[in-house]
């Protein structure tokens, strides 16, 4: 019964492809280059040199300390969404971006301003370094160490002894003349 | 076979655990090494391409650790005296690794060394180091053994490449 099914089979498989091999040969023959080979889909990735990669430092802009485990979004320019996360090191990273087309890194963290910047990936071997520096927000009037003064921020006011012994304090010398302040980073 | 899966976990836990624990310890005494001079640190910190790079990593190698930063004036001079030192030297197994101690870090640190035609490992240093080093002037230098070993600190800019040199020869 079975053997009987797979011979009928066979035959019919044996038939068609006879009557393909007489169609074909019926055929003209068909002009330009002939393609052994049906067309298949190319599922390889595009050359290499056509990706790129960003590798950013994340920064606190007043401390100077690097930011870990913070989440890094990038937007490209399909409106795609990608998310990462800092390393101890502050260090974030994101491959296979189309290089030459902008994308956007955005950074959310509490206390912080939002961040928000627009990175063109160069196309190549080297991937596109960059520094993202967070702004923390200030509270008040009140100024986070290392942070500096702003122009037309009031100098704040001092009391410091001279090399004669002398005090000097910035009260006495404003609304008087103009004073420079000269800050020594040390010996060396 | 759930026992096994289990064990497996465990080890790679226990693997991954020792792993990290590598970080930060300094290189342990081993037999056959001179006692009297101190074991350099082990740190890390970032390179130029924001890779994670360890003390560790140049073992084996003689080199010279040198704090520096770009407002740094005696530390600029020094520059072109260790690229010629590493140029000549790093055939036979020596390495130059300047740790910048700048805050503004690559923004800085990557124009500058692109100037001076800096070739040598360019490390973003963290405030950390320099009490590590006890770094109290700019520049200063370690020169560091095979074994991990500083056997000469330069404090402050030396000015020429013999001072260096004739260290550097003894250990090769």
């Amino acid at each position: 019964m079975t053997n009987q099914r797979i011979r009928s089979t066979f035959v019919a498989l044996l038939s068609t492809s006879l009557l393909l091999v007489v169609i074909g040969c019926g055929e003209e023959e068909t002009p330009g280059p002939i393609d052994p080979v049906a067309p298949v889909d190319i599922v390889e990735k595009p050359p290499t040199d056509s990706t790129a990669g960003i590798r950013g430092l994340l920064v606190d802009q007043a401390t100077k300390q690097t930011l870990r485990d913070t989440r890094v979004k990038l937007v490209d320019s399909q409106g795609e969404v990608r998310e990462t996360s800092t390393t101890r090191a502050g260090v974030f990273e994101f491959e296979n971006l189309a290089a030459g087309e902008k994308v956007t890194v955005l950074v959310e963290l509490d206390g912080y301003e939002k961040h928000e910047s627009v990175v063109t990936p160069i196309a190549g071997e080297e991937t596109t370094k960059i520094t993202v520096n967070l702004v923390p927000i200030i509270k008040d009037d009140a100024l986070p160490p290392g942070d500096g003064l702003r122009v037309g921020t009031k100098a704040p006011d001092f009391n410091l002894v001279d090399g004669n012994g002398k005090r000097h304090s910035l009260a006495n010398y404003a609304g008087k003349q103009r004073v420079v302040l000269l800050f020594d980073r040390g010996a060396w | 076979m759930r026992t096994l899966m289990v064990s497996t976990l465990i080890i790679c836990c226990v693997t991954l655990l020792s792993c990290s624990d590598d970080a930060g310890e300094p290189i342990g005494p081993d037999n056959g090494i001179d006692p009297t001079f101190p074991v350099a640190p082990n740190f890390t910190l970032l390179n130029t391409e924001l890779e994670e790079t360890m003390l560790t990593d140049f073992s084996g190698k003689i080199v010279l650790l040198d704090f520096w930063a770009t407002w740094c004036k005696p530390c600029e001079e020094e520059i072109p005296i260790f690229i010629e030192l590493y140029n000549d030297y790093r055939a036979q197994g020596f390495e130059v690794v300047g740790i910048s101690l700048d805050d503004e870090r690559l923004t800085v640190v990557e124009p500058y060394i692109e100037r001076l035609g800096v070739n040598y490992t360019i490390l973003l240093g963290e405030a950390e180091l320099i009490g590590l080093y006890n770094v109290t002037v700019m520049p200063s230098a370690f020169l560091i053994n095979r074994d991990g070993q500083i056997v000469k600190p330069f404090h402050g800019a030396q000015g020429d490449r013999e001072t260096y040199e004739k260290e550097l020869k003894k250990l090769l």
